[in-house]
């Protein structure tokens, strides 16, 4: 029963892998007409071996299939890696705060005034704000505030202002509104206007609390600021950049 | 780092920009499934993500984006909606997702392989539970080397035996196999006796 191609692959193995061996031949297409017609024969009326042949095509299918979850577990372990390394983060977070106090002191030369009220916090400002993601645009979607986010997307922020005014009523408006007075630097805009988005809670929840506390230090009250931090919860996404500007104030 | 090199870098498995592309991209992703689909739920946000930022891997590593267009951003997003689209199916609310959209979903982003995102769901032909998946994954540990490595090149890599005989140290393909099929056999001998 079955030829050359069997044979050869079954060589110097026990039972079960010359089983294995075959179905795995004629799974790759390695058996010659002959063989395939044989073993098609033999799966039309072998019970048996139809059944070991489901289970040996089955054992394939959970090898391959347990990749994704080889890689899932894998993510996992980067979320707890994330959550336990605190101290790598730090020394990130360290880094770009230097950079970025390192590119204030060279505008220092330039610009006498820029910043010499409180050097050190707007430099934190600088470090810690980024604005946020405009996640409402969707290419090809109409949005109602589509030409001002599209302005926020542009880095044009005077000129979403104007826009974001246009929607009082509008809670997302309000906060790329709040978000675009933060980039220009205008924190005592940007403040009434977290203050007032805080209130109430919804998908914002997390950036509100850590952008209110970047306002308050920008606009130099260093208290509110670091009560404000205080107030943002452990399992927040800004958790630890809360921590680690705590720690630099 | 531009799209080709990252793509290169998912191909050969360079773990710290794999991990870079997934923590930069996990943020906005997630808020995006917030103020987008109001999936509320931090834990169900991390899970869509983490099918996404899977399906977006294992379709780099077949070699199915070389010829990608759109940024990989744009094409993790379009998984996403897919995925969304599913994760709905599973949560029985299929009508609320279609009420939302689904519309403007463009071709670029169609492209990511529906069967693949099934894996996850449990509901087509040849799809394995969780449970399963974890029996195997520690099988395979029990299994060990060379075994692991030469059934991980062979069904995760897709490497042919010539090519697992060269990075494992047999002699030839022929060699290689003889022991693939011996570690298949020790492998299902493992599962059974879970």
């Amino acid at each position: 029963m079955f030829g050359e191609t069997a044979r050869i692959n079954a060589k110097a193995m026990n039972k079960p892998a010359e089983k294995i061996a075959l179905f795995d031949a004629f799974l790759q297409g390695e058996l010659s007409p002959t063989e395939r017609s044989e073993f098609e024969l033999k799966l039309a009326n072998d019970s048996n071996f139809k059944q070991a042949f489901d289970e040996f095509r089955q054992l394939e299918n959970i090898i391959r299939n347990a990749e994704y979850h080889a890689i899932k577990n894998q993510l996992n372990e980067w979320e707890k890696e994330t959550g336990k390394s605190q101290h790598s983060s730090v020394k990130i977070r360290r880094l770009s705060f230097i950079i970025t106090a390192a590119a204030v002191a060279v505008l220092g030369f330039l610009s006498f005034h820029f910043f010499w009220n409180q050097p050190d916090d707007a430099a934190l400002v600088a470090a810690h704000f980024e604005p946020y993601e405009n996640v409402l645009t969707v290419r090809g979607e109409t949005v109602t505030l589509e030409e001002g986010l599209n302005l926020y997307d542009q880095s044009s922020y005077e000129s979403a202002i104007e826009i974001f005014k246009a929607f009082p009523e509008d809670r997302m408006a309000k906060f790329y509104l709040a978000e675009s007075h933060m980039a220009l630097k205008n924190f005592e805009a940007a403040i009434p206007i977290y203050e007032e988005l805080a209130t109430k809670s919804d998908v914002l929840d997390e950036v509100i609390p850590f952008h209110l506390a970047l306002a308050y230090l920008g606009a130099g009250n260093k208290q509110a600021c670091q009560e404000q931090l205080k107030t943002i919860p452990a399992n927040s996404f800004y958790a630890t950049a809360a921590r680690d500007l705590l720690n630099d104030l | 780092m531009d799209k080709k090199a990252t793509i290169i870098a998912f191909q050969q498995q360079d773990e710290r920009t794999i991990q870079r592309f997934y923590h930069a991209q996990r943020p906005k992703f997630i808020n995006w499934l917030k103020g987008r689909y109001r999936i509320g739920e931090e834990n169900d946000c991390l899970e869509i993500y983490q099918r996404s930022f899977t399906v977006l891997y294992l379709n780099i590593k077949k070699g199915k984006l070389d010829q990608l267009e759109a940024n990989l951003e744009t094409y993790l997003f379009g998984i996403g909606k897919m995925i969304v689209k599913e994760w709905w199916r599973e949560k029985k609310i299929e009508q609320q997702f279609s009420d939302m959209d689904e519309k403007e979903i463009s071709d670029e982003q169609k492209e990511p392989n529906l069967s693949e995102l099934a894996l996850f769901t449990g509901g087509s032909n040849g799809s394995v539970d969780e449970a399963m998946s974890a029996q195997l994954l520690r099988a395979l540990d029990e299994l060990g080397e060379p075994c692991k490595t030469i059934l991980q090149l062979f069904y995760w890599e897709r490497n042919s035996m010539e090519a697992i005989a060269r990075k494992t140290g047999y002699k030839n393909g022929k060699g290689a196999k003889k022991k693939k099929y011996l570690c298949l056999v020790k492998l299902r001998e493992l599962m059974q006796k879970q």
